[in-house]
């Protein structure tokens, strides 16, 4: 295979169409799926899941499109007389074509990655899975640019791309019912490529290399019978077969009556080491707020939150000081905006505004029930003025729509008595009732 | 008669039906094997149509380019017949087999995609070439499976293909698209494709 063929073929090729398009929906996709680009985690899950699933099937397509070419200009005679090897041009057009699909998945892994690279405090790439991808990209070429070869018709492409789809999404969304109306995925669901998976990735890569290696080799034997063909062909399935014996083999079962993990043989899977929860980061003054460290580039934010919030009871007995990683979460996902992708995400200190106003003895299963500590919340949180924290009195919701913490009409009415005093006098007011705010003792009528 | 004979020769119909048949028959194939199992239904519903439809888009090709556009007759008339006829075939099959699902008023949906999806495959044929004009409706039917991706409650409205068939709104889009495509490539037809990749 001629480096200066291929690059004439890749030149004038229909994948040099197809790589913006798989681009700009990879992207949207991610934007789908929420990326954060400070997180790895979420850069090593949905790498895979944003490229393949419209990707792969493309390059199938594009590859069954270009398996056709010759046949639709009328030159496969001329060219039988020439002196290259068919079956050599074959696979310099079939490479050219996958090298579209390679690039594109190249230039968005590079983006995700390097920016992760950037802004990550923590943990780092995993890389199986960008293997497990780019397999994929090249088994859907080979087959596709098979079945195109096989059926040089322009109905062949369409229904290639949309096979290879269809596949796809049988096996990504396949689920068993585990009884009381749920489903989950079992180990059919990981044969799909763009189901991440940490352990079984090394056995995705090796199936998908399988079947790269067994459909060149079917595209080679079609040319031409011989040893080294069925050899290849012979290899690459029994690494395909491999994979997925290996995949059944290294998924995971649950049992939840021991409660152990079992492998497809039977053996309990050990946990390869016990789970060391990593060092918390601590920032801010007043208020400290700490978070694991892949949180830190959202701690800043996190301290202005907690600091706004905490601001009205600063110097009472018995305010929290410290937020731990119990009390915040990390919100993340589903940006608004196309040119947002990546960058949404926040950290939530809801729960040490619950901490403000209640301590653990007065909460019910872990939430506050109390109408006097959640009038004074509202208030709190009211005051901070923060962004993405509004809520709503419903003034007539009906008996049976209720549940404990949720705004009512008398809590709302308390939360604006508190609201309307003027700061010396809320002061005052929290200095005298704030220990026992805090226990539970206050109704809202307690409220000024 | 004989005009209308060699346009749909011209068109590869035979092929185009033979296709449209073999859909629906996995269509038939696949429901009747996963036995009403609501979850994969539902990717039949959006799948079958999605390769009838492209299957349709990429009959709209003509073989003869310009000459057929300086000295053909009835050409808008023909090109109508010609399509229409096939989403009749391949709706009107893919109905047939779609009574009875689990999936409620499966085959209105199968009918809905296929009218919508065959659409957009016109408007792309009508831009890239009959050829390749099954890259739109694959890349939408993506958009769209994946448009509840992050955990939203409703589904966006342009994503019609993935809506019960019960969605009022999502036949509009339908046949609104149907219509435009069917439009432009009645009266303009698909794009010749005179660049290398053809």
């Amino acid at each position: 295979m001629s480096v200066r063929l291929l690059t004439i073929e890749a030149r004038r090729n229909v994948g040099l169409w197809f790589f913006p398009v798989i681009l700009l929906i990879s992207w949207w996709l991610l934007s789908a799926w929420g990326w954060i680009a400070f997180l790895w985690e979420s850069t090593n899950q949905q790498l895979q899941a944003s490229v393949v699933p419209f990707g792969a099937p493309a390059i199938a397509g594009a590859a069954a499109w270009m398996a056709g070419r010759d046949r639709r200009r009328g030159i496969q005679d001329l060219l039988a007389t020439t002196p290259r090897h068919d079956t050599e041009r074959l696979l310099t057009l079939w490479a050219s074509t996958a090298l579209w699909g390679v690039l594109a998945y190249a230039a968005f892994a590079a983006y995700m990655m390097g920016r992760t690279a950037l802004s990550a405090t923590w943990a780092g790439p995993e890389l199986w899975p960008v293997v497990v991808a780019l397999a994929a990209i090249l088994a859907h070429a080979a087959w596709g640019f098979f079945f195109g070869s096989l059926v040089p018709s322009r109905f062949t492409v369409p229904v290639v791309a949309i096979a290879a789809m269809m596949l796809l999404q049988f096996l990504s969304g396949y689920m068993v019912a585990t009884g009381g109306g749920g489903y989950s995925p079992t180990w059919v669901t990981y044969l799909a490529p763009d189901k991440p998976a940490y352990d079984l990735a090394p056995w995705q890569a090796l199936i998908y290399m399988g079947l790269t290696g067994a459909g060149l080799a079917a595209l080679a034997l079609r040319r031409r019978w011989g040893t080294p063909g069925f050899a290849v062909l012979a290899g690459s399935s029994v690494l395909a077969v491999a994979g997925v014996i290996m995949v059944w083999g290294e998924w995971p079962r649950y049992d939840p009556a021991k409660p152990l993990a079992y492998n497809g043989w039977g053996q309990v899977i050990e946990q390869d080491s016990v789970y060391v929860e990593p060092e918390p980061v601590c920032e801010g003054s007043p208020v400290t707020v700490c978070v694991y460290p892949q949180y830190q580039p959202v701690l800043d934010e996190g301290v202005a939150s907690a600091n706004r919030l905490a601001a009205p009871l600063l110097g009472l007995p018995g305010m929290p000081l410290r937020a731990g990683p119990e009390d915040t979460t990390f919100t993340g996902g589903g940006s608004t905006s196309m040119l947002r992708v990546g960058d949404d995400g926040h950290l939530d200190v809801s729960r040490f505004v619950d901490k403000l106003v209640a301590d653990s003895g007065s909460l019910r299963e872990g939430a506050i029930v109390n109408e006097a500590q959640l009038a004074v919340r509202q208030w709190l949180v009211g005051k901070a003025r923060l962004p993405n924290w509004a809520f709503e009195c419903y003034e007539d919701v009906p008996e049976q729509q209720q549940y404990p913490g949720q705004p009512t009409a008398g809590m709302c009415q308390a939360t604006a008595r508190l609201a309307r005093l003027s700061p010396p006098e809320q002061r005052a007011w929290l200095e005298t009732h704030y220990r026992d705010l805090r226990a539970g003792k206050l109704s809202v009528r307690d409220l000024p | 008669m004989r005009l209308g004979y060699l346009f749909l020769r011209s068109r590869m119909t035979g092929p185009s039906l033979a296709c449209l048949l073999g859909v629906t028959a996995v269509t038939w194939q696949w429901a009747w094997w996963v036995k009403q199992d609501p979850g994969i239904l539902f990717l039949i519903v959006v799948m079958t149509p999605l390769a009838a439809a492209t299957v349709i888009g990429v009959s709209c090709r003509s073989p003869f380019g310009e000459a057929e556009r300086t000295a053909g007759r009835w050409l808008p008339a023909l090109r109508l017949g010609h399509l229409a006829g096939l989403l009749l075939l391949g709706g009107g099959a893919l109905a047939v087999v779609g009574r009875g699902w689990a999936e409620p008023d499966g085959d209105l949906a199968l009918v809905r995609n296929v009218a919508g999806l065959a659409g957009l495959a016109f408007l792309a044929a009508r831009v890239v070439g009959g050829g390749l004009s099954w890259i739109a409706p694959l890349g939408y039917v993506v958009l769209a499976f994946f448009a509840g991706g992050a955990g939203e409650n409703e589904l966006p409205r342009w994503a019609w293909v993935v809506q019960p068939a019960a969605h009022e709104p999502s036949r509009y889009w339908a046949a609104e698209l149907l219509a435009a495509g069917l439009l432009a490539i009645a009266f303009a037809g698909a794009r010749e494709s005179p660049d290398a990749v053809e």
